[in-house]
């Protein structure tokens, strides 16, 4: 099953791989110019400070302008929307397709249990997104987070709360689209249905993950009263640990999702 | 061979599906021994495909029960069972060669050298991509893959509809040969007489997704009478006898099931062919289920 969920996978595994590389490349390039402009006109960024403290004020790029602003902007944009691009590429046409050509009827009449096409198929794409979406990420934050931090102004500030210039929210967006969309596309099939619901489905997926973060980050403060130190810390979270909550908010939609899938399998097929 | 010879190889009871507000099967119920080659017989839309897809456990009905050698459908149930679905779906992006060992790699009871074998006698080229196969080409590779499993139960579905006449034969007689060879029970969907006719030993035919009919084809044959006459001389028949009348002016013709005696008068009378028979109940709505 490993070999024909790859062979399956091969197409969209290349688009999502070189989709990672080039994002990463660009990262690299885009940090290494916008950094020799910024020494040019004598803007010191420092290394990666979530509060920009005494660099610039609020809505304005403290990078200057033109090339280094427009490559801080494009570099925003690719940790904002890579990690939806990887995990629709990978997730959409997972089960649609199969679905849609009717091969499922094929792979699920073989001699192997139906869950494991499902669990052999998503396990090898959630892999493999999280893999091409922590390139990136980890690509992102030791390399271009300082400078995406200072390019402000509108739209951008708002984009930051999509990537959170976090590498575990950001794989786990990638994880959690994945899954979606191949469950989407396992219930119902049809492609272009399933790649227009998983991108619908996204702003909404970072709404409830802010909103289920804020709410684990809350419970944990809770479970962990009885230790000063821990509630403090818990209580006063950084904007790392408020990804991290984020994050696996996204965590436990997919273990739903997952969860979700099976039982759509077990539904619509007959169990022994 | 594994198969139990006492336990029916098939065994449907009352099994009804919906899709959506169009009633697939409704109350469903047959049996199908082991070892038999039975046809499934239905108008498009009569619900073959949907009983085959319950058989094969790739869909769960709405109510009733479908048992493969005494399990229900489902995992427990799929190394025993070869399913080709209609149109063969396969993955045009696999070649032939490729598609083989995905069902050696599958399937544990595979038997490659059969599977090898079926595939030169069809002409498969290795090499090619499964996409590029012409449909006949491709319903044959579907019909290897199901076959090579060496399945106790193979369920096809309208299997010969792509093929041209002579694989149409090819493929009937290697159906044959791995019936008489192994004992495999064989189900197989058509609208085509011509392609059951003496192939098959057992008939359901379905109209409107219920079971109108479902009996050994000579037990059928037997059973039954095409009448020809003044259509008023029918009258005498019991309206449960009578599967179908057709007018044409002052005389008909009927197909009847006689209860009793054979019919007198001035009716002309003969045992029905396989095709008069199945035409008869699938012309006509949906009446009682005689099983035999």
């Amino acid at each position: 099953m490993n070999w024909l969920a790859l062979r399956l996978l091969r197409p969209y595994l290349i688009v999502a791989a070189a989709l990672s590389a080039v994002s990463a490349a660009f990262v690299l390039i885009g940090a290494r110019v916008i950094r020799q402009q910024a020494e040019a006109h004598g803007v010191v960024v420092a290394d990666y400070a979530p509060d920009r403290t005494g660099l610039c004020e609020q809505a304005v790029s403290c990078l200057p302008a033109g090339t280094a602003t427009n490559l801080g902007q494009a570099l925003v944009l690719v940790a904002a929307f890579v990690p939806l691009l990887i995990g629709l590429v990978l997730g959409v046409p997972l089960f649609a397709r199969e679905r849609d050509e009717a091969t499922d009827a094929f792979v699920l009449t073989q001699s192997v249990p139906r869950l494991r096409w499902l669990s052999t198929k998503l396990g090898w794409a959630l892999t493999a997104g999280a893999l091409g979406t922590a390139t990136v990420a980890v690509t992102f934050r030791l390399a271009a987070a300082k400078y995406a931090l200072v390019v402000d102004g509108l739209g951008y500030g708002l984009l930051r709360e999509v990537h959170k210039n976090s590498i575990g929210f950001m794989v786990m967006q990638t994880v959690f689209i994945t899954a979606l969309a191949g469950i989407v596309g396992l219930a119902g099939g049809r492609t272009l249905r399933t790649l227009v619901t998983a991108v619908v489905a996204w702003p909404v997926a970072l709404v409830a993950a802010q909103l289920g973060g804020l709410l684990l980050g809350m419970l944990a403060y809770l479970l962990t009263s009885w230790s000063e130190s821990l509630s403090l810390m818990l209580g006063t979270q950084t904007e790392n640990e408020t990804a991290a909550f984020a994050a696996l908010a996204l965590a436990l939609g997919t273990v739903v999702a997952v969860l979700i899938g099976r039982r759509i399998l077990a539904g619509t097929t007959a169990r022994s | 061979m594994s198969a139990d010879r006492t336990t029916p190889a098939l065994e449907v009871a009352g099994v009804a599906h919906t899709f959506g507000r169009r009633r697939a099967l409704d109350d469903c119920s047959f049996t199908v021994p082991a070892g038999a080659v039975t046809a499934l017989v239905g108008r498009n839309g009569a619900g073959k495909s949907t009983l085959l897809r319950a058989a094969a456990g790739l869909l769960r009905p709405d109510s009733g029960e479908v048992r493969v050698f005494g399990e229900p459908a489902g995992d427990g149930s799929l190394p025993r069972i070869g399913y080709v679905a209609q149109q063969a779906p396969l993955y045009p992006m696999l070649t032939v060669a490729q598609t083989l060992t995905v069902g050696s790699r599958l399937n544990p009871r595979w038997d490659a050298a059969y599977a090898h074998r079926l595939a030169d006698d069809a002409d498969l080229p290795g090499a090619a991509r499964v996409g590029t196969l012409p449909a006949g080409h491709r319903s044959r590779l579907a019909l290897v893959m199901a076959l090579a499993k060496r399945p106790d139960l193979l369920l096809l579905d309208e299997p010969l509809a792509p093929l041209d006449p002579v694989a149409r034969t090819e493929v009937a007689g290697t159906l044959m040969a791995d019936v008489a060879e192994r004992g495999t029970t064989v189900v197989l969907s058509s609208h085509v007489v011509a392609d059951i006719d003496g192939v098959c030993d057992r008939v359901v035919v379905l109209t409107e997704g219920r079971v109108r009919l479902a009996a050994e084809v000579e037990a059928a044959l037997d059973g039954h009478l095409v009448a020809v006459g003044a259509g008023i001389e029918f009258s005498a028949f019991d309206s449960s006898e009578v599967v179908e009348v057709r007018a044409a002016g002052a005389d008909a013709t009927a197909l009847i099931r006689p209860t009793g005696s054979a019919p007198s008068g001035g009716l002309a009378w003969h045992r029905p062919t396989l095709e008069e028979l199945l035409l008869g109940y699938l012309r006509t709505p949906t009446r009682q289920v005689p099983t035999a």
